[in-house]
């Protein structure tokens, strides 16, 4: 076979060695039985090879397991439990490597296991179904039992550093561990009990069945008694009759007694007269054996003697000796038993089965009493003096082997006996067997029960041990990742495979670092907390914050104490119902309901509104509301800011005064030279009739006309300068609805002058008829003049001084869709990308300094975004064109400027 | 007047004004002309030999006054001198290049300054 072929990994010689002490060190152990009593026993070498099943590599693993089971060859006699052991080994060692060891072998005695057994032991071995069984299920719970001491002793190995620093100790799964505790902790207390019990309870049962045995001895033993003292009594009162000169022998008495006996001598008063049941009655005088007073009188109780047997082999006879005194000489009767007479008088119960009783004598060996097997009688003969003696004393176990150490099967045959002596028969005993048997099975079966509800016990743990290890492993996962995360190191431990302890430990450190970490943690939040409670408190802002309920309504849950320094309010006014809304100016209130009516979630709302001090004035407020959904509770949260604007207001104010001022200024030239037109006619003419007054020249026919175009020249100056004034203005009422066209020619009469003199031409078109817009007059006319002047800036850069006459302003007015479109475009210089870019910041200009304030458009901007519009700059190949964009207003109620003015 | 060989023409093309143009420099003694129209002053004072003095706008629709300046300085005979005066109601004009020796006087008029001016350029030799 090429080497490539080999399935399994290489084994070096140095684990093949390891593996075969470990397997000689697994025999030895195995050698230390755990007896559980009737045979039954545990042996644990086993354990020791299972200990070592990570760091064996698989083959070697049965190979241990294979060396050391080779004791039960010798313990059992049979090589079927080694096979199946060898069996549990492959299927350790091959199959689901991965899950633990103690569930793998639960399965393996499940499907493979019980079957092995109940084909070797049953269909080979012949063994009864109890034993069978309970040997499938000792040999299931020897073989678990292994399996979790070899894992506990892997455990044990494993948490001693000393042993750690050898080699690799693959780390022992969750399961593993719960699996092996739980069956650790069932398996070993019952097997210790078990052990523990089962010696007192085959004590008690070998005690019960020698007391009855005892009980059954005593029995026998009274009735032989009775027989010999009855029939003793009987023999004598004849022998009396017989002998006495008196006497009248009963002729039928022999003929009574021939049932028990054979032959009967009685000798006295010189005489001996013998019966015997074949010669019937016959009296012989004997005088030559006339047996002395002496002798007769040394034997006076009634007693059975044994006769030498004439052929060895042959059964024991026995002969009653009864001692008897006629008219005052004493004789003696002999009175030989028929075979069998002693049977049937021990026997007189009648009991059958269950015990056997023996009459027997260390010379003559022993006749059964009952009936019992032949194999009783020969292990009574063969009984030694001492064990007989032994056995008067207390019920003795027969049987070739120790206590506890028979194989199972043979204690199985084990007997008790019991022995008395005969007192009408010294040297002689009854000798009483009984069979273990009945108690064993009661034993087996209890065995059977208590090994059989372990193993199912077994099978539930587990199964609960499955699911509690995954559960415990999921939440040691979550504890860690918790641990982890809170430490924020990021790092998790791999897999729960090993020690939990360690794990733990691990997750421990975790939690230690995490909760300095969270302690850290907790004085900056509250340091942050006071700072943040300083700056709140501080600053000139109130910060509030709503749970918003399911229709869009807010319920005020906190409001920063700056309320009252801003507002005046105590928190004790806000707690009244609706004080926000009558708190609002009723201007603006509308507007801000509809803003603030509706939050929906990650929407941010910021509304200017005026609110009410709680003093009476009015205070400009910027509120900026926020939505968002809270993440633990899905509802809706917002949080707000309130800022007093009022300055700002002011300070806008000042400066689109500032902007108008400074579009004032832009457009002086034009103006200065408008102005100058008629006060140069009012000068000529007031200079012409000063002349005439002079000359004395007043004729009124020339002097009116010339009063009446000076006056006329006045009323042009005073509209030039009525248009400044009203645009001077600083608007105080609030927008209504405009005509924009109004608005844009208003606009281009102002400039007209300017742009006369600068040489612009503007054009006005109305394309989609008229169109209005929620303003101030003055406002969208402030944005107009703004774009239109810079125009015209932008023409005299390309064209002045020479083609002034080429500049050319288009202002455009329509409706698109809902909005009113305003375009100012223009032939001018055009603007840069880079200018165009900031073109509405603040400050920004192209200008020189002292020309341009830079705020035009900034202030335009905000202007039209205050108005809900949008302004937008755009540069063409040809010039600039400003596109403002205002939603329209409802076509009713609209005024016209000229109204309000 | 014989104080004075003055011969002023004034163009200025807001017709209302001339006639007091015209009734002032009377009265000041000078021989007037007015005329609304650049163009058409042009031609007036080619055709006119004893117009030696022209007082014009700048800012006029169809030619403005330094144009005209320009124009008729390039026209007139080397041996016929005019000289020429700027009245403007824009105050930031100032005549630059060939015209840059012409006066400029400032609406409302100075009038004695103008016709001050209009002496001094007149009695030269």
């Amino acid at each position: 076979m090429p080497p490539g072929a080999l399935k399994f990994p290489k084994v070096s010689r140095q684990e093949f060695l390891v593996t075969v002490v470990l397997g000689l060190m697994g025999f030895l152990l195995n050698t230390f039985e755990l007896q559980l009593g009737w045979g039954v026993h545990f042996i644990f070498g086993g354990a020791l090879i299972y200990a070592f099943a990570r760091l064996l590599s698989p083959q070697m693993l049965v190979l241990g397991i294979a060396i050391s089971s080779l004791w039960t060859i010798f313990l059992w006699h049979h090589p079927w439990a080694w096979i199946v052991w060898v069996c549990e080994a492959v299927f350790i060692a091959f199959v689901a490597r991965n899950s633990s060891a103690v569930r793998r072998d639960l399965i393996f005695w499940l499907m493979l296991g019980t079957p092995l057994l109940l084909l070797t032991y049953g269909a080979v071995m012949k063994m009864d179904a109890l034993s069978l069984w309970l040997v499938v299920a000792k040999q299931s719970a020897n073989g678990i039992l292994n399996i979790v001491l070899g894992e506990l002793l892997y455990l044990t190995l494993m948490a001693g550093n000393p042993f750690r620093k050898f080699g690799h100790w693959p780390k022992m799964k969750m399961e593993s561990v719960v699996i092996t505790w739980l069956m650790a902790i069932i398996l070993i207390p019952t097997a210790v009990y078990l052990a523990l019990d089962a010696p007192a309870r085959e004590q008690a049962a070998r005690k019960e069945v020698g007391t009855n045995l005892g009980y059954r001895l005593a029995v026998s033993n009274a009735a032989v008694s009775n027989w010999v003292h009855s029939r003793g009594q009987v023999l004598r009162m004849h022998a009396a009759d017989e002998l006495n000169e008196e006497g009248v022998p009963d002729p039928d008495f022999f003929q009574e007694i021939s049932s028990d006996f054979e032959e009967v001598t009685i000798i006295g008063q010189g005489q001996r007269l013998i019966w015997s049941a074949q010669s019937a009655r016959r009296m012989v005088q004997m005088p030559e054996l006339k047996p002395s007073p002496n002798a007769i009188s040394g034997q006076r109780g009634m007693r059975l003697v044994d006769m030498a047997p004439q052929r060895a082999g042959e059964a024991p006879q026995f002969k009653l000796i009864v001692p008897f005194y006629a008219d005052g000489e004493a004789g003696i009767i002999e009175a030989k038993l028929r075979a069998g007479i002693l049977y049937d008088i021990a026997n007189g119960q009648r009991q059958s089965g269950g015990y056997g009783i023996f009459l027997a004598s260390p010379v003559q060996g022993a006749t059964p009493l009952s009936s019992a097997p032949a194999a009783w009688g020969k292990e009574v003969e063969g009984l030694s003096p001492a064990k007989r003696m032994e056995a008067l004393a207390a019920p003795l176990l027969l049987s070739d082997v120790g206590y506890g150490s028979a194989v199972m099967a043979d204690l199985r045959n084990a007997l008790i006996m019991r022995s008395t002596s005969v007192a009408d028969l010294p040297e002689w005993q009854l000798i009483g067997i009984a069979p273990l048997a009945p108690a064993v099975i009661a034993a087996r079966q209890i065995q059977l029960k208590q090994l059989s509800a372990l193993m199912a016990f077994c099978v539930v743990i587990a199964i609960l041990a499955h699911v509690l290890s995954r559960r415990m492993t999921h939440t040691l996962r979550m504890l860690s990742q918790s641990a982890a995360d809170l430490t924020a190191t990021g790092t998790t431990s791999g897999p729960f495979d090993g020690m939990v302890v360690q794990e733990l430990s691990e997750v421990l450190g975790h939690i230690k670092t995490a909760g300095k970490t969270v302690g850290r943690e907790r004085g900056t939040l509250a340091n942050y907390r006071r700072r943040l409670n300083g700056i709140v408190q501080h600053a000139p802002v109130i910060v509030y914050a709503l749970n918003v309920s399911d229709g869009g309504k807010g319920e005020l849950v906190y409001v920063s104490e700056s309320l009252e320094k801003i507002l005046g309010y105590t928190s004790a006014d806000i707690s009244e119902p609706e004080w926000w809304s009558r708190a609002v100016h009723p201007d603006d209130n509308m507007s801000n309901i509809g803003a603030f009516g509706n939050l929906s979630p990650d929407q941010a709302v910021s509304v200017e509104y005026r609110m009410q001090h709680k003093k009476g004035h009015y205070v400009w407020v910027y509120d900026s509301l926020s939505v968002e959904i809270n993440s633990h509770t899905g509802q809706l949260e917002a949080v707000g800011v309130i800022m007093d604007i009022s300055e700002r207001k002011a300070a806008a104010e000042q400066l689109l005064q500032a902007d108008k001022m400074a579009s004032l200024g832009r457009m002086i030239s034009g103006t200065a030279h408008e102005l100058n037109q008629p006060l140069n006619f009012i000068k000529m003419a007031a200079s012409n009739l000063r002349q005439n007054v002079v000359r004395g020249r007043l004729d009124a026919e020339q002097l009116l006309p010339k009063l009446e175009n000076i006056m006329g020249q006045v009323e042009r100056a005073s509209a030039i300068l009525l248009q400044m004034r009203i645009f001077g203005r600083t608007p105080k009422e609030s927008p209504y609805p405009i005509d924009v066209k109004s608005a844009v020619e208003a606009v281009v009469a102002m400039v007209a002058p300017q742009f006369e003199f600068d040489g612009t031409q503007v054009e006005v078109l109305e394309k989609s008829g008229p169109v209005h817009v929620h303003a101030l007059p003055m406002l969208l006319e402030q944005v107009l003049l703004n774009l239109l002047l810079n125009a015209n800036d932008a023409i005299r850069a390309r064209f002045r001084p020479k083609e002034s006459e080429k500049g050319r302003i288009q202002i455009t007015v329509e409706r698109r869709q809902q909005l009113a479109v305003v375009t100012v475009e223009d032939n001018g210089t055009g603007i840069s990308a880079d200018v165009l870019r900031q073109i509405f910041d603040p400050f920004f200009t192209t200008k020189p300094p002292k020309e341009g304030t830079g705020l035009g458009l900034s202030i335009s901007y905000g202007i039209i975004r205050d108005l809900g519009g949008v302004i937008r700059a755009k540069s063409g190949r040809n010039g600039a064109r400003f596109t403002i964009e205002l939603p329209l207003a409802e076509d009713k109620a609209v005024v016209s400027k000229a109204d309000v003015m | 007047m014989t104080l004075s060989s003055a011969q002023v023409l004034v163009v200025d093309d807001e017709i209302d004004i001339l006639p007091e143009y015209q009734e002032f420099f009377e009265s000041a003694g000078f021989t007037t002309y007015t005329c609304v129209c650049p163009l058409e002053a042009i031609k007036l004072v080619l055709h006119t030999p004893g117009v030696n003095v022209v007082i014009t706008d700048l800012r006029m629709g169809k030619l403005d006054g330094a144009s005209m300046i320009r124009e008729l300085r390039a026209t007139l005979p080397p041996e016929r001198r005019v000289d020429f005066l700027i009245l403007t109601g824009d105050a930031t004009a100032q005549p630059v290049d060939d015209i840059a020796d012409v006066p400029v006087f400032l609406k409302p008029a100075d009038t004695d300054a103008l016709v001050a001016a209009i002496r001094a350029v007149a009695g030269r030799p």
